[in-house]
Formats: structure tokens, sequence, C-alpha cells
């Protein structure tokens, strides 16, 4: 769904302080993706590019079959890939909740009958069902980010792009938002690309690329990336809280049958041991 | 010296139909050297609280005395407020604005009356503390650095003016795992010099790890006050509170519900962990 090689960029044009140093993703067709990495790695110029916010410099990149060298895709790219950035407050065009969702509709040209569906459609997947008079100042975060989804939802794009959208968020707001990403993806089968900071986030993605200094570091799946201590280290991010026990009792002398990735892992190995 | 927090009451929009009342008669004090962390969902009057501490924001009951003066009094000088009190807002990088980090840290001194050399030596302290080397960015823009240097650039120039009182509103959101570590460390580290913190925020594991004190608002109102293992203990309020508990914490319920015998006050990964360790090396040894 999305293939991009060697993709270099850098903010002034210059060589020396490259944002993206040859960096290389694949995500296949409804799979849910977790791309981690420390500040300032490159992961939000990365995506920028699925929907050429940022006009690719050097290397290759296709999404959903469409070249995004190719100025001429750009209005279909920004169809296909539909993107909810880390803060709910500058998001919103609109005073009015439904009116904000069908912002995108009526740019696209959508009918005006086909609007109201679209909309009610879109609130009612992320549970926002009944709030379509208020005003998005008066939600809490998480509805506000819920809000935002919808807009996106609306305009009906295959691949949805998350930047940290639960990082404002109280821990009720991230629970909401998780729980309808999750649902997107296992109902809808929406194509996902994820960018956290919460590395218990990664979890439950399909698959996980850690990135450090532009550079796509590695991948595979949560148990083997989550689990393994150097490369998270080298990547500059801390492991899950059952991983750090687990290694912790090792180096103690107690090795747990298994390295288990959640809390419900961990109890089982450790009632295992008893 | 404290600060002390007599019923205060804070209304917006007082008498249009939009009035909330954000802050329902607070009373607390804050010695001096504490670190306090404030917890409680969106919308509970965090913001308000620490914005009426600040002066920032008129109150409409009580009192708020700042080392036993009344900083809402028509007599007291706000300057020495401004002096002793610091306060970092959410995502204070969007606040800077001079052409290059040395200025744009040394905004705060100016007419505080230090010499030059004076301004010069502090602006190099700040930057140190948070992490950077003074020779190496004193000339660069502040506006081309990452966001997580923005930040500390940020806090640097409310550390300059080196109050006695430090307030932090949410300043780890946005962060990544080391950055967060960095940051609290570099608050412990003040805090332990002397400097009273009051920080904000919705991480339950940060809180529990790094604060001495919560204290928790719901709906303007101040519902629990003491410390994180003392709060965290209290699951079903917490998360009745919509805080949740620290995963330290967690787990810990988790495996006591599988019969094991943790201690509701291990809040923090240490506890948790010591806990964990004494059950799993006893079971060893009885076999």
């Amino acid at each position: 769904m999305i293939t991009a090689k060697d993709l270099t960029f850098s903010y002034d044009y210059s060589n020396s302080r490259r944002s993206l140093d040859n960096a290389s993703i694949k995500v296949k067709r409804g799979e849910l993706v977790a791309v981690l990495g420390h500040n300032g790695c490159g992961k939000s110029t990365l995506i920028k590019h699925f929907n050429a916010l940022l006009e690719v410099q050097k290397g290759e990149l296709t999404v959903a079959g469409l070249d995004a060298n190719d100025e001429a895709n750009t209005v279909k790219l920004r169809r296909t890939v539909g993107m909810v950035f880390q803060n709910p407050d500058t998001q919103f065009v609109s005073s009015i909740v439904e009116e904000d969702v069908a912002f995108g509709l009526e740019n696209y040209g959508v009918s005006y009958d086909e609007i109201p569906k679209r909309v009610s459609e879109a609130l009612n997947a992320v549970d926002m069902t009944g709030y379509e008079k208020r005003s998005p100042s008066m939600l809490s975060g998480g509805q506000k980010q819920r809000v935002a989804l919808a807009g996106v939802l609306a305009v009906e794009p295959d691949i949805l792009v998350f930047d940290e959208v639960t990082s404002m968020l109280d821990p009720d707001g991230r629970r909401e938002v998780l729980s309808a990403i999750k649902r997107l993806h296992e109902e809808k089968r929406k194509t996902i690309v994820m960018i956290t900071h919460y590395i218990d986030e990664a979890v439950f993605a399909d698959r996980v690329y850690f990135m450090h200094n532009g550079k796509m570091l590695a991948s595979g799946s949560p148990r083997e990336m989550l689990t393994d201590l150097e490369l998270l280290k080298s990547t500059g991010l801390t492991p899950p809280l059952p991983v750090r026990m687990y290694y912790d009792l090792m180096e103690k002398g107690i090795v747990l049958p298994f390295c288990p990735l959640t809390n419900e892992e961990l109890t089982e190995a450790i009632c295992r041991l008893k | 010296m404290s600060i002390e927090i007599r019923s205060v009451c804070c209304t917006y929009g007082s008498g249009t139909p939009f009035e909330t009342k954000a802050l329902k008669n607070i009373s607390l004090t804050i010695e001096k050297g504490e670190f306090v962390g404030i917890m409680g969902r969106t919308g509970c009057g965090k913001s308000t609280l620490i914005q009426a501490i600040a002066g920032l924001i008129p109150i409409s009951g009580g009192q708020l005395l700042l080392d036993g003066e009344d900083i809402n009094a028509k007599s007291y000088d706000r300057s020495v407020l401004r002096r002793k009190l610091g306060i970092v807002f959410q995502y204070p990088e969007c606040q800077l604005f001079e052409q290059t980090v040395e200025k744009d840290v040394a905004f705060g001194l100016k007419h505080s009356g230090l010499s030059n050399n004076e301004v010069h030596d502090r602006v190099k302290w700040a930057l140190s503390v948070c992490g950077f080397d003074y020779d190496k960015v004193c000339k660069l823009s502040p506006l081309g650095m990452s966001g997580g240097e923005k930040r500390r650039i940020a806090i640097a120039g409310v550390l300059a003016v080196k109050p006695e009182y430090l307030i932090l509103d949410e300043p780890i959101a946005g962060l990544d795992p080391l950055g967060r570590e960095a940051f609290l460390n570099l608050v412990t580290g003040l805090n332990a010099e002397g400097m009273t913190i009051i920080m904000i925020s919705h991480n339950a594991d940060c809180m529990a790890e790094y604060a001495r004190r919560i204290i928790v608002l719901d709906n303007g109102e101040l519902v629990t006050d003491g410390t994180p293992q003392e709060l965290f203990a209290d699951a079903d309020k917490m998360r009745a509170l919509h805080l949740g508990v620290s995963r330290s914490r967690e787990l810990g319920l988790m495996l006591t519900e599988k019969g094991f015998d943790i201690s509701p006050a291990a809040c923090t990964y240490a506890e948790l962990f010591s806990a964990v360790y004494g059950i799993l090396k006893g079971g060893g040894s009885d076999e």
C-alpha cells in the first residue's frame, strides 16, 4: 500500500542536516504499523511525505499505486491518505462539530445529499453520535481528537496516519482514541500508520519500525522489536514495563519461562514460575 | 515560607449563561522545598489553579499568600511575585521569539537591575542546567532547533530568573521517553537544591516516580491530597476520578488478583520490582 525507498530529505535543502537519510518503509494493505523513535528522528518528516505535505527530494515513494514524485497525483494522495496530528485544538475549522466534519467533503465537491450521511457515519465510527450540534471548543481532549478523526474519515481515505494523537490526552482520552483506532483497523480494515512515544501503544501493531537520526534502523513484529533490549537502547527507547521486569529479574538470577510483552503475559509468566 | 491557598474560588464568565465555577473553595498549603504534583482530568481546574497562584487571573473569593503576603492585596508589589515564582506553560516552545538563544533566555532579566556580566552568568548557568553548552548555542536561532531542544531553551529562560517556586504545566507531553527522563531528572535536581516544584501532569507513572505529594482536583474541587503511595493504593478511587494508576500499580493489582501478596503502596517500578523479586525468591527457597 505504501512503499518508500531510500527517501532523503532536508528542510533547508542542504545535504548536511538530513531529517531523512535513505529511509525505506513498506506498509501492506490493512496493516497497522507503528513507527517509534526519539524526538527529531524523522518520524513526522517521513509520514508527511505520504500525502504530499512534503515533496520527495530524493528517493521513491508509491502510495496506493500513485507515484508521489508526480505532482499530478497530489490531490489524489490527499484523498487517499488522511492524517490526524497531535494537538486537537489546532485542527478545527468550524465552530460546530458536524460542519467541521463536513469541511473536507465540501471541499472535495461531494453532493449535499451525500454529505449528511457521510458525516453521521464518520461520527458513528468514532462513537461521537449525538455531538453533531456541539461546539468543538466545549469538548474534552479525547472527544476533540475523535472529531478530528471523523473529519478525516468522512473523506473515506484508504490509509490513515496518526502522528502522536494521544500524547496530549488524559488517560481516559487516550483510551477512547486508541479504541477508536483499533476498531478502524479491525472492523473497517483501514491501513494505519501510527507514530507514538508510548511504547505500550505499539504492542498491538502488526509491525513496528524503529527510526534513529533519519534512518530506518529496524523493523519486525512487536514481539521481536520490543523485547530486544540492545535494539531499544540504541534507538533511545525504553522497554515496556513487563520486558524491563523480565530482564531485571534475570539479572538477579530469576528466569521467567518467556519474555512477556503485556501485563497479562507477565502475570501468567510469574504464575507459571510459582 | 510557603504558598498558602485559603478558600480560593474562581468563576469564569460570571453573570453570563456560560458562568463556570472553575475553582470551588480550594484550601491547601505548599511548603518551600516540596515537589507537588497536580492531577485531574481535562477541565478540572488544574490550569486555573496555577494561573491563580501566579497571579495571572483574578480570583472571585479567598486569599492567596506567597511567603505570608496576599498577592491580590492593593499594596502588594507584583514584581516580587514575578521574581519568586516562575511558570512554564504547556508547549513553552511556542513562546520563543528572539533572534538568538542568548537573547531569548536573557529576556526575563531585562529591568532586573542586574549588570550585564551578571545577566551573562545567569544565562550561561540556566543553559548549562538545561543541558546546553553555552558557547555552542548562544548565537543560534532558537526557532531552528528541534522540539525537545526548544522546550529546554524556553525553560532556561524561566530558570534564568532563579525563581524560588517553579510551576510546570504538562511539561513532558510530547517528549520521548529519554527526553522525559532527562527533563524530570533536571527538575528533581532543582528541587534537591531547594526549588519548590509544582507540576501538572496526566502521566501517572511520572507522578509516582517523581512527585512527593500529589493533589487531585475534580470539577473545581480538591478531592485528594497525599503521597503517591497513598493515592495509588486506592485504585478504585483513582479510576473513578478518570486518572488511573501507574503501570507498576496496575501490574501489582493484577498479581494481587492472582493471589500474590503485593502491597497496595507499591506504585513505583522499584517498589513493584522488589515486591515481585521477594515473592519469586521466597518461592524458590520453599522447593
